[in-house]
């Protein structure tokens, strides 16, 4: 691809996304806002759309590359089910840690979930797919923990308590969400520096190893790395379908496989998207808000499968 | 000298107290509550905006209110009682209201509850300095005092004490005049697929044992539980209760059938299934009551 061209499109990515960032910050639940609820409503949660959209978007690039699967996103490995298993026996014991907009024990069990990956991840030296298939076990294993406790043991506002774990951007905070900024640019940066390897795993496991790449290890960086990120993400705003799994997709289409520019255009688009379905979550149904997971799959899908049908043979 | 610097500082605030008095309003003189969560909530004496974060909260802010009920500029979705509520302001499902529409109607006091409220979004609108006084709704015996930290956030703690004490004196009518009546076997049903019905904890099962009836899933481990249709069979209850607050005739028409199929039913041999359509039995209210004396009704009175 020509440089030219790149740099078109990185200026267009961040144009799109300052430009959704406004709109967010211009609508709302109410029609005329005052500079105070911009402030202390708005601006956090346009950040936290932002973050949140470019953390799942640059974990779904990392995890498609590296168990070289195109269905791959944030939520393949079961991490969320701890996320949500962490959740609900928090609020059971009546531990509702609420750290500037975090779930503390949604935290600590997306945490405990990646910990358990990890140290799989030394174990399966061989392939990915064992990996892949204990990240599938583990989020089963997680769920029906979740339903079987919702089944027997009914604590006071378990449901409430569980409600934003489908995706709820409205916990925002400015400290809490000035915080996982932090985290998601580290964690992204640490992603990115692998960009050769990922290259290189996008082949197969086999050739990368040809390629002379040391495929556990980097596996190990990048579940690692992976992992923290998506149990930010998760505890942060709960399970936010699509955006992890398409952006890398769509950007893949726009911008070609190269890792060295599909990480950060990966963060750009996502931010955009989630802010965007953000927006439209909470204007479109007043004084209620949609399921932004839902405004995501239905603003993405249609604007994806153009891209797809559209330009054939450029990729 | 360290206590007479205390002194000094006590003094000194005292002052400053008294010139903030002095030019505020005597409208916005501030008071303190204690809610059920031990928050202190500063408060201004007359409360003027009023947001009620659960259809009850509305119903018992509204009553104490009275003719002032219109310093309820916001209330949580299906807040249909009384009446003049249903032209405020909506702020959403009381499950996941909508914090931007709280917060720009600028609130001086939002009312929340223990049961249903999210915590998250409670804290959340503490730390934007709005000051919400929780009440805790969770049993029967919970309504007289949520009344009671109702009326004194409002300032309306004599009406609150009155109501409180109606509602109490009320409660113990009913349980009296359930002395010496025959102690029915009772299973009450709250959805038809998946059957969920009245369990331990739920004010339904409150109401049942004050008008003298036995919930057949009394000893359930959670509010709502969800039994089989057989171990409903094999309980074999003496009425058959369905709740249905929407009134949907089709539905309760459907469920009776359903029930029909099942001739070895004591319920259905005595022709004692039964359909309420009110909501009274789901509401920690004063309304309770009414419920309460149509389902003694329900139960006793000869046909």
């Amino acid at each position: 691809m020509k440089k030219n061209k790149l740099w078109q499109i990185y200026a267009v990515s961040l144009l799109g996304w300052i430009g959704v960032f406004c709109l967010a910050l211009r609508l709302g639940a109410v029609a005329n806002a005052d500079f105070s609820l911009i402030q202390e409503i708005r601006l956090p949660r346009a950040l936290l759309a932002s973050l949140v959209g470019a953390g799942l978007a640059v974990a779904g690039a990392a995890l498609q590359a590296l168990f070289c699967n195109p269905l791959c996103d944030p939520y393949t490995l079961g991490i969320s089910s701890g996320a949500a298993l962490g959740a609900i026996l928090g609020t059971s014991i009546g531990l509702q840690w609420i750290l500037s907009g975090f779930a503390g024990t949604a935290f600590l069990g997306a945490l405990l979930f990646a910990a358990l990956l990890y140290s799989i991840s030394f174990r399966s030296s061989r392939t990915s797919l064992v990996l892949l298939l204990t990240g599938v076990m583990l989020g089963f294993v997680g769920n029906s923990l979740v339903a079987l406790w919702m089944a027997l043991v009914d604590t006071q506002g378990i449901q409430s308590a569980l409600l934003w774990l489908f995706g709820d951007l409205s916990r925002a905070r400015l400290n809490g969400t000035l915080f996982l900024g932090v985290g998601v640019l580290l964690l992204t940066f640490s992603i990115w520096r692998n960009w050769r390897e990922l290259d290189g795993m996008l082949m197969g496991e086999e050739k990368a190893l040809a390629l002379g790449i040391d495929v556990v290890k980097i596996r190990r960086g990048i579940i690692g790395n992976t992992s923290i990120l998506i149990s930010l993400c998760v505890s942060a705003a709960g399970m936010i379908g699509f955006v992890g799994l398409i952006v890398p997709h769509f950007v893949r289409r726009l911008a070609g496989s190269l890792h060295f520019h599909l990480i950060p255009l990966c963060a750009l688009w996502g931010a955009t998207l989630l802010t965007f379905a953000d927006c439209v979550s909470r204007t479109v149904a007043r004084p209620y808000e949609l399921p932004v997971g839902v405004i995501t799959a239905l603003v993405g899908a249609p604007v994806f499968l153009l891209i797809l049908l559209g330009r054939r043979g450029s990729l | 000298m360290p206590s007479f610097k205390i002194k000094n500082v006590v003094l000194s605030k005292f002052v400053l107290l008294i010139i903030l008095s002095v030019i505020v309003s005597p409208d916005t003189i501030a008071r303190e509550v204690i809610d059920v969560t031990q928050e202190k909530v500063n408060l201004i004496d007359e409360p003027k905006r009023v947001i009620t974060l659960a259809p009850s909260l509305g119903e018992i802010a509204a009553e104490l209110l009275g003719k002032n009920f219109e310093r309820i500029v916001g209330v949580s979705e299906y807040t249909d009682y009384p009446p003049g509520l249903k032209k405020v302001k909506s702020i959403g499902p009381f499950m996941h209201f909508n914090l931007e529409t709280v917060v720009a109607l600028k609130p001086d006091l939002v009312f929340a509850t223990t049961d249903g409220n999210s915590k998250e979004q409670v804290t959340h609108l503490r730390e934007l300095g709005i000051p919400v006084v929780v009440v805790k709704t969770e049993n029967l015996s919970d309504i007289a005092s949520s009344i009671r930290l109702i009326a004194k956030s409002l300032n309306r703690g004599v009406q609150g004490e009155r109501m409180a004490v109606a509602f109490q004196n009320g409660l113990e009518k009913v349980r009296n005049g359930a002395k010496n009546k025959p102690r029915y076997r009772v299973i009450v049903q709250l959805s038809e697929q998946p059957l969920v019905v009245a369990g331990k904890g739920s004010f339904i099962q409150d109401g049942l044992e004050v008008v003298g009836a036995e919930n057949i899933y009394r000893d359930s481990t959670i509010h709502y539980p969800r039994p089989s249709l057989e171990d409903v069979l094999a309980k074999n209850p003496d009425v058959i209760i369905i709740m249905n607050s929407g009134g949907d005739q089709q539905y309760s028409q459907r469920v009776i059938e359903n029930w029909g199929l099942h001739k070895n039913l004591n319920a259905i041999k005595n022709h004692r299934i039964y359909v309420i359509t009110s909501d009274e039995l789901l509401r920690p209210t004063p309304r309770f009551l009414s419920g309460l004396s149509k389902l003694s009704r329900i139960l006793y009175e000869k046909k």
